[in-house]
């Protein structure tokens, strides 16, 4: 194979992980968004739109694994490569609690959600999403610069979760009758507190695609 | 010194001056044969030396000047500097060289402005388009992203020319379709929904490119999420007043099956029946009878009376209307307006219709024993306010923006208690904003209600 298709395959298994990446965008926005609302329909259609990302993962990463055996690249193809696998699970593992945010939604249908902490879920997920999002236009870019301010958001969240997971344990102690409701909120604060460090190691795997070095930024 | 040497002898100067010298030896030599006269070859040469230098000279200054000055200016055109004109010297070849160099100058200046003015101006119109524009090239290549659709799908716009379209608009729908037209070649439309905090619909039109950049397409994203809304509103308009109508039919047609099963036969729980039946009637005929004044007003089929009206001897009309029902329920009623009041231009009926419906509202949500108050006045220089407060049930605060939407209720079970059509509000808004005025509410849960119109007084 010619330096011309090389390249030309290393593209296609970019924008195929770029396209992974604008369904897990979508499944995270909507997750949270049917949580939010108590959309049934929408968090089905999450949990169903997840069979799709998996068989993108799979797909795309024996296109790589396929890569790295018939041409062992070297040097930084070999990291384009090795930093597609890693971001591919990354994103898989995002879509994954995107679905489990969803069956929270589903287990959680028709209780009113009572505890005042869900007023913070929006904003934690929109931080989260935008982190996801700017992790993989960094990786578009291969702009390290970017990808060190997103992992900088990560704090946000972190501040954000601490906030929402006391708040919920003392709704909790006040009032026994939202306490179901308080263990799925800590849940899902959680998932998405995870999404967003997902979303760091996308970055790392970024700085390590450009520079060659490996940064804890988490 | 070599490359001056070199310079030299690329030139052409040295042509002629060897070229004369030549000619003036060759004439000599003629000379010599014809006179044959014995002249010393080295005389010659200095005899005819000075000629041919002063001859050079000449065709020196009147071609090598000029057409060097013509070499630095085509230069310059060529790096892009267009403003330098040659000076004429002649009016020879080299001298029409020169005019028509600069005449070339000229026009390729004058060419290049009106292009850039025209692309300044296309690039103008497509950054304050509101609609997203996005042309890609045969392989899914952006040609050009405008501000709009950065803004409309929050992406990160900055050098995505030549880049591929998943790595700036991460959208698998609009990614498919827009290969689907890239394919066939054909105009293709969907609508989209961006991920921004508040989720917003876009209709996206893929479109083939014609001319340059075949083989492309483009695609124009125009928001519609106000549409989706408006169509959304109409339908649960009417699908309540489809509840509302459903209601008490219901409960007429329970009636009368029982009435006819039989309870026909006692007659006092007939009567009793037959009342509700004739309550529920007279709700349904409340209902269309406000339906149909609200599309009245909001088609503008009726154009409101302009004549002088004394907002004074509405609400003492309103006071007398429902002094004796609020009694009943021992309301106390207040009234308070100036005994100078401006008078205002618009339709009475509409207006009394206003008050009525303020006054009726805050009898319905009051609770016995509690004082309703009607004001009038003047706020500011050229308004008159009248208001109606209560110390009824009061409305939630988040609820607030929507009581004067059609057929809002707070709570659907205990306002159709009341006998509330849903309109009532909706039709004080529809007549305030034919006056040119304006309506506010505060309330309090629990404490409260105040709504307050303001009318514009009539000018001098």
């Amino acid at each position: 194979m010619s330096r011309y298709l090389f390249d030309k395959s290393l593209r296609e298994i970019q924008n195929d992980i770029l396209r992974m990446g604008g369904l897990v965008e979508k499944a995270i926005y909507d997750s949270v968004d049917a949580f939010m609302n108590q959309d049934v329909t929408s968090a089905a259609g999450v949990i169903m739109g997840d069979e799709r990302i998996d068989e993108l993962f799979l797909e795309i990463e024996d296109k790589c694994i396929k890569l790295i055996a018939t041409q062992q690249p070297i040097a930084k193809d070999l990291r384009i490569a090795v930093t597609g696998i890693k971001i591919l699970t990354s994103l898989e593992r995002m879509a994954d609690h995107a679905v489990d945010i969803a069956r929270a939604t589903m287990c959680l249908s028709g209780h009113p959600m009572l505890v005042r902490p869900i007023q913070e879920i929006p904003r934690m997920a929109r931080i989260a999403r935008q982190m996801v999002k700017d992790g993989l236009d960094s990786y578009v870019h291969r702009d390290v610069e970017k990808a060190r301010e997103m992992c900088s958001m990560d704090d946000q969240v972190d501040f954000i979760f601490s906030h929402v997971f006391r708040d919920t344990i003392i709704s909790m102690g006040e009032n026994p009758d939202v306490v179901t409701q308080g263990a799925y909120l800590l849940y899902v604060s959680r998932y998405i507190e995870r999404i967003a460090d997902h979303a760091t190691n996308i970055g790392e795997s970024v700085i390590y695609l450009v520079t060659g070095e490996r940064r804890e930024l988490n | 010194m070599p490359d001056r040497i070199k310079d030299l002898a690329r030139s052409i100067s040295w042509r002629p001056l060897a070229s004369y010298f030549f000619m003036l030896f060759v004439f000599y030599v003629a000379l010599r044969f014809y006179v044959g006269e014995s002249v010393n070859a080295w005389v010659v040469v200095f005899i005819s030396l000075p000629f041919a230098i002063v001859l050079y000279w000449i065709l020196l200054i009147r071609i090598r000047g000029p057409l060097a000055e013509i070499s630095e200016v085509t230069k310059e055109m060529a790096r892009g500097s267009l403003d330098r004109e040659i000076r004429i010297y002649s009016d020879d070849e080299i001298g029409d060289l020169a005019k028509n160099i600069n005449l070339l100058g000229r026009q390729l200046k004058q060419t290049i402005g009106e292009i850039t003015e025209e692309k300044d101006r296309m690039g103008a119109v497509l950054n304050s388009m509101a609609d997203g524009v996005v042309a890609v090239d045969g392989d899914g290549r952006i040609l050009l992203l405008n501000p709009a659709v950065v803004r409309a799908l929050n992406i990160s716009g900055e050098s995505c020319k030549g880049k591929d379209i998943v790595g700036v608009i991460r959208h698998l729908e609009f990614e498919q379709s827009l290969k689907i037209a890239l394919e066939t070649q054909k105009e293709l439309a969907l609508v989209i929904k961006a991920l921004t905090p508040d989720p917003m619909y876009y209709r996206v039109i893929f479109t083939p490119l014609k001319g340059a950049g075949k083989g492309g397409v483009v695609a124009l994203l125009r928001d519609i999420t106000e549409r989706r809304e408006l169509d959304q509103m109409r339908s649960e308009f009417i699908a309540n007043v489809s509840h509302e109508l459903r209601t008490p039919l219901t409960s007429i047609k329970g009636f009368l099956e029982t009435l006819l099963d039989g309870a026909l036969e006692e007659r006092e729980t007939a009567i009793r029946f037959l009342k509700i039946i004739n309550a529920e009637t007279d709700r349904m005929t409340r209902l269309i009878g406000d339906l149909f004044s609200l599309s009245e007003i909001e088609s503008g089929k009726v154009v409101p009376d302009r004549e002088e009206v004394s907002m004074a001897r509405i609400v003492e009309k309103v006071f007398s209307i429902f002094s004796h029902s609020a009694g009943e329920r021992g309301i106390e009623l207040n009234c308070h307006v100036p005994a100078e009041l401006p008078v205002i231009i618009g339709d009475e009926d509409m207006l009394t219709r206003v008050v009525i419906n303020l006054v009726d509202n805050a009898i319905k949500y009051s609770p016995d024993n509690s004082r309703i108050t009607v004001e009038a006045g003047c706020s500011g220089k050229n308004e008159v306010m009248v208001s109606v407060s209560d110390q009824g049930i009061g409305i939630p605060e988040e609820n607030l923006p929507r009581v004067f939407e059609r057929l809002y209720r707070v709570d659907r079970a205990r306002s159709r208690e009341y006998g509330g059509s849903g309109l009532g509000l909706a039709i004080v808004k529809h007549i305030v904003d034919v006056h040119g005025g304006r309506i506010e509410v505060t309330s309090r849960l629990g404490r409260g209600s105040r709504f307050t119109v303001y009318l514009p007084v009539k000018l001098k």
